[in-house]
């Protein structure tokens, strides 16, 4: 089955908006390195870029799905191959964006203080900060190539890999169900699934199951930041997590049809 | 090669767009699709292409089915009224990717034929006009190296010089690639002249499926006097009559009685006309 067609034709639009992408996160990098240089009174940092990325991932999984989608069903490209293609091509957008961002941390740490999600999270030494340093990418959160080892590194890129993988998948996954979706269910599900989140379920936890809701999702919060302590745990939750989230955009995607 | 469409059924909202249809269609041939509005002709060629899937049924390409079949799929071309391509999408990358996805795509006759109908092909897809978007398509489908080719509605928005100039090319093309094209259009007297057999598809169904020679070998006109045209039609299938003043033309199937009457004409139906007594009713 050859989706090298489909690959190249999705990895170059992904390389279009990841420029753009890249090109305002080096904006926003020389802007506060000339914040830094220009006033004496502050040191001014950096942290957590790679959640940008994680966002802009979702997006292109959800963005670009339409326009793809009726593209490769109209030239004859099966569902089966074209989710294959999008799939490969996510997967290999997600790795080349997170080793970007591990090379952009190693690069501009020289200059100012930059930490990665990782890091900042480790920031301070206490709470949450003590939780995350045995895993965090320096002492006291900043980003020291030198003082990495390689295996912490590499999981650091897995970390981000996945993480990106799967809002990648689940942008996707979304794409593909509002493309299915007739307009009112769109708009129900738009208003609904806010409004039950935030609204409903929060009402319902505090007046009927008196806290027990969020107790149990805190819970399974901290058992899933727990598995984070173990590498192979970590590695395998989070495959685990885009294996399901595939799975879910397949059953979707190989009924979906191509609407005029 | 055969294309062979086995009791398809399409269902949008318990409303069947295509009703139990079953067609063979042995190529090479130049088959027309017709039908009115709304007749089906659009959904019938979107499931063949595998746009859409069917409610019942199997469509099959040299006994091969076709729904998620990559080696048969690749094998078909459809070209629609709406424009497929990604927005932003240059003309040249159209044929690149197109490339791609197609094996036998000829990149140098796309070429050609876009400098025939003086088609940019460094103007970005959806900023063409009609008739250029059109264009565009006929292109990528003459190009595309397809054993099948589904066109619908090829000639919309093309002014009389390009439909000629397109005309011309089909032509060209299928004495060098002979293939299986199915061809969809509500301008059936220039269809005419390139089909060599007529599907007409009406409410969902196929209601004739013929050679050209046969469906115009089995209707006949017959004008004169409104008595003596009646007369000559009673007792025969009559698919339609047009009165002006004390003259009638009335429409025939079957084959014209020897002798033929004096004082009536004997015509021959165009296919235009057979097309609108058949599905007026």
């Amino acid at each position: 089955m050859n989706v090298k067609p489909i690959f190249r034709y999705q990895f170059r639009e992904y390389y279009k908006v990841f420029s753009v992408f890249y090109s305002v996160i080096y904006g926003m990098i020389v802007l506060s390195l000339i914040f830094k240089y220009t006033r004496s009174d502050t040191d001014g940092s950096i942290f957590g870029m790679e959640f940008s990325t994680v966002v802009c991932c979702f997006i292109i999984g959800l963005a670009m799905f339409k326009s793809t989608f009726r593209f490769c069903t109209a030239c004859g490209i099966s569902r089966r191959r074209l989710f294959l293609g999008l799939t490969a091509a996510l997967a290999v957008s997600a790795a080349a964006v997170s080793l970007l961002d591990i090379v952009n941390a190693a690069v501009f740490s020289n200059f100012i203080d930059y930490r990665t999600f990782y890091s900042s999270l480790s920031s301070g030494g206490s709470g949450s900060g003590r939780f995350f340093t045995s895993f965090s990418l320096g002492p006291a959160g900043k980003f020291s190539l030198h003082l990495m080892p390689l295996s912490l590194l590499l999981k650091n890129w897995l970390w981000c890999l996945l993480a990106d993988f799967c809002c990648a998948m689940l942008g996707l996954l979304v794409g593909v169900l509002y493309y299915r979706m007739s307009k009112p269910v769109k708009i129900l599900v738009s208003v609904g699934v806010p409004a039950a989140c935030f609204i409903l379920l929060p009402l319902l936890d505090a007046n009927v199951t008196h806290g027990k809701i969020f107790q149990s999702l805190a819970a399974a919060g901290v058992q899933w930041i727990q598995w984070g302590l173990n590498p192979g745990l970590d590695l395998l939750s989070r495959l685990a997590a885009a294996a399901l989230i595939a799975g879910g955009a397949w059953l979707l995607l190989r009924k979906a049809e191509v609407s005029q | 090669m055969t294309l062979e469409i086995r009791n398809v059924t399409k269902s949008f909202r318990g409303k069947h767009a295509v009703d139990r249809v079953s067609l063979r269609l042995e190529g090479p041939c130049i088959c027309g699709l017709l039908g009115r509005n709304g007749a089906g002709k659009t959904t019938l060629m979107n499931l063949i292409s595998g746009k859409t899937i069917p409610t019942e049924g199997e469509i099959f390409l040299d006994g091969e089915p076709v729904r998620e079949n990559d080696r048969a799929l690749e094998k078909i071309f459809s070209m629609g009224e709406v424009n497929y391509f990604p927005l932003g999408m240059k003309v040249c990358e159209v044929f690149t990717n197109l490339g791609r996805i197609y094996p036998n795509f000829d990149r140098d006759y796309a070429e050609q034929l876009s400098k025939k109908f003086e088609l940019d092909t460094l103007q970005k897809n959806d900023k063409l006009s009609t008739g250029y978007a059109t264009i565009l398509k006929l292109v990528a489908a003459l190009s595309s190296g397809a054993e099948v080719l589904l066109l619908d509605e090829p000639v919309l928005g093309l002014d009389a010089n390009c439909r000629d100039l397109f005309y011309r090319e089909l032509m060209e093309n299928y004495a060098e690639h002979p293939r299986l094209i199915l061809f969809s259009t509500h301008l059936i007297e220039e269809a005419a002249k390139l089909i060599e057999r007529a599907v007409i598809i009406r409410a969902g169904q196929v209601l004739l499926d013929e050679s050209i020679d046969t469906l115009l070998g089995c209707a006949y006109s017959v004008s004169g006097p409104a008595g003596a045209a009646d007369a000559y039609a009673e007792g025969k299938e009559i698919l339609g009559a047009d009165s002006l003043g004390g003259l009638k033309t009335v429409y025939l199937r079957g084959t014209p009685e020897k002798p033929f009457p004096a004082g009536l004409e004997l015509g021959q139906m165009s296919l235009q006309k057979l097309f609108i007594e058949l599905t007026n009713h």
